[in-house]
């Protein structure tokens, strides 16, 4: 069993094993954000691979005090601002498929999921970027402000926000 | 602390993270006031119901990123991903429209070859047909291959045409094409070296060879359409490659040939 200084020194070292863990640790939290983010599976599975091959690149400058997870998320936030400049106008789609349980779960629990995935469709992307990295990623308001290039106090007043805009199209769904 | 303000601070969902004095005063408030407890509530619901859905997220595309890292070379793999050789989305609108243009340029091509049409011209025509121009305006491509020239005639070079005899002008050509050309031979001349004396032009097939103008010229009417004086004798070749042209300066009324542009 690795200690986390033996992980992030093997990290640094590009090694390929300490690489692999990485993705399977975090593919999928990773994946999950950007799926919800963009709205888009094929995208989502694009960027998040590009994310794991920044992250590789980026291994060597990786600081011992590191929160491996803040950072994925700040790489995979990076990438999607990326990719939404790139695409210019910005268009959440309805997920459809993305919102099917792996495991049968009751139906209440679907239409929650299904009102969700609607709210999500229609918030702005700093809104949905914001509430997903802190809801989803666990990211403190410092850690969002660095992926996203905001202050903390600015983070605060865009999560509250986005809490506000989440509730009253949540309201209007149900 | 207020309702509002105590409201604000949850919603950021970042109370835990406040100083210690002022998470104090949130949670002494939260404790006396019910509303805020129950919009307290509420933020938790609404997190707890996003976590879910993003969590019920079925995962894809996690093989091939652990492929891409397995294995040896991981760094050449990387670079390539970069350049979008190996999966490729960089590349792939560049990839797309390169295999529709491709298929769409063999189907013409096709197309054009079995109507008989030489795939040059034709690519040709599809690349110019949408700036308006056609055929006879279009420049002798160096790769067209086909040419004109004139190889002699009679009477030759120097003999006055000074009654309605027979001319004979031999016109070699090339045609690249296998479709058909046409050869035209004309006098140009008048006093404002424009006005032209038609000649019968020849039908021909591709190849190189070579083709005999027998005409007589009308004395009486060459010297009232083009005048008495210099006139030029010009032999073109139209096909589907384009235009080619051969001249020579003659002399309508009484005078010598004389031959200016050597066939080409």
């Amino acid at each position: 069993m690795l200690s986390d200084q033996q992980f992030l020194s093997q990290l640094r070292s590009q090694s390929e094993a300490a690489m692999l863990l990485l993705v399977e640790r975090f593919y999928a939290p990773i994946y999950r954000y950007l799926c919800r983010l963009t709205g888009d599976e094929q995208v989502a599975a694009e960027l998040t691979q590009d994310s794991f091959l920044d992250a590789y690149t980026a291994l060597p400058r990786l600081a011992d005090d590191s929160n491996l997870s803040a950072w994925l998320y700040q790489i995979a936030t990076n990438r999607a601002r990326k990719h939404f400049r790139r695409q210019k106008l910005v268009r959440w789609l309805r997920l459809g498929p993305l919102t099917e349980p792996q495991q049968p779960c009751d139906e209440e629990r679907m239409v929650q999921q299904d009102h969700v995935s609607r709210v999500l469709e229609r918030m702005p992307n700093d809104y949905k970027t914001c509430l997903l990295l802190q809801v989803w990623g666990g990211l403190s308001c410092a850690e969002i402000g660095a992926a996203v290039g905001k202050s903390e106090d600015a983070v605060k007043m865009t999560l509250a926000r986005a809490r506000r805009r989440f509730r009253e199209l949540y309201e209007e769904e149900t | 602390m207020e309702c509002r303000s105590v409201q604000e601070q949850l919603r950021t969902g970042a109370v835990e993270s406040l100083p210690p004095a002022r998470r104090a005063a949130v949670q002494a408030h939260l404790a006396t006031c019910p509303a805020c407890r129950r919009e307290r509530e509420l933020i938790m619901q609404l997190d707890q119901r996003l976590y879910a859905a993003v969590a019920a997220t079925p995962v894809r595309g996690f093989a091939q990123t652990r492929q891409l890292i397995q294995g040896r070379g991981t760094q050449t793999r990387v670079r390539l991903r970069r350049l979008g050789l190996a999966v490729g989305r960089g590349l792939r609108p560049l990839v797309a429209s390169l295999a529709v243009g491709m298929t769409v340029l063999v189907l013409a091509v096709a197309l054009a070859t079995s109507m008989g049409y030489p795939p040059a011209r034709t690519l040709v025509q599809l690349l110019v047909a949408p700036f308006g121009l056609d055929s006879p305006t279009l420049p002798v491509l160096p790769l067209a291959g086909d040419r004109v020239w004139i190889e002699g005639m009679s009477p030759e070079s120097g003999t006055p045409l000074q009654n309605n005899g027979e001319i004979t002008v031999q016109v070699g050509y090339t045609l690249a094409s296998a479709s058909d050309g046409v050869i035209s031979l004309r006098l140009v001349g008048g006093a404002d070296g424009q006005t032209r004396y038609f000649v019968e032009p020849v039908a021909v097939r591709g190849g190189t060879n070579r083709v005999t103008f027998r005409f007589t010229l009308d004395e009486a009417r060459a010297l009232q359409v083009l005048g008495p004086g210099p006139a030029r004798l010009e032999v073109t070749l139209r096909s589907w490659l384009g235009t080619n042209e051969a001249r020579l300066l003659t002399r309508v009324a009484p005078g010598e040939w004389q031959v200016v542009v050597p066939g080409r």
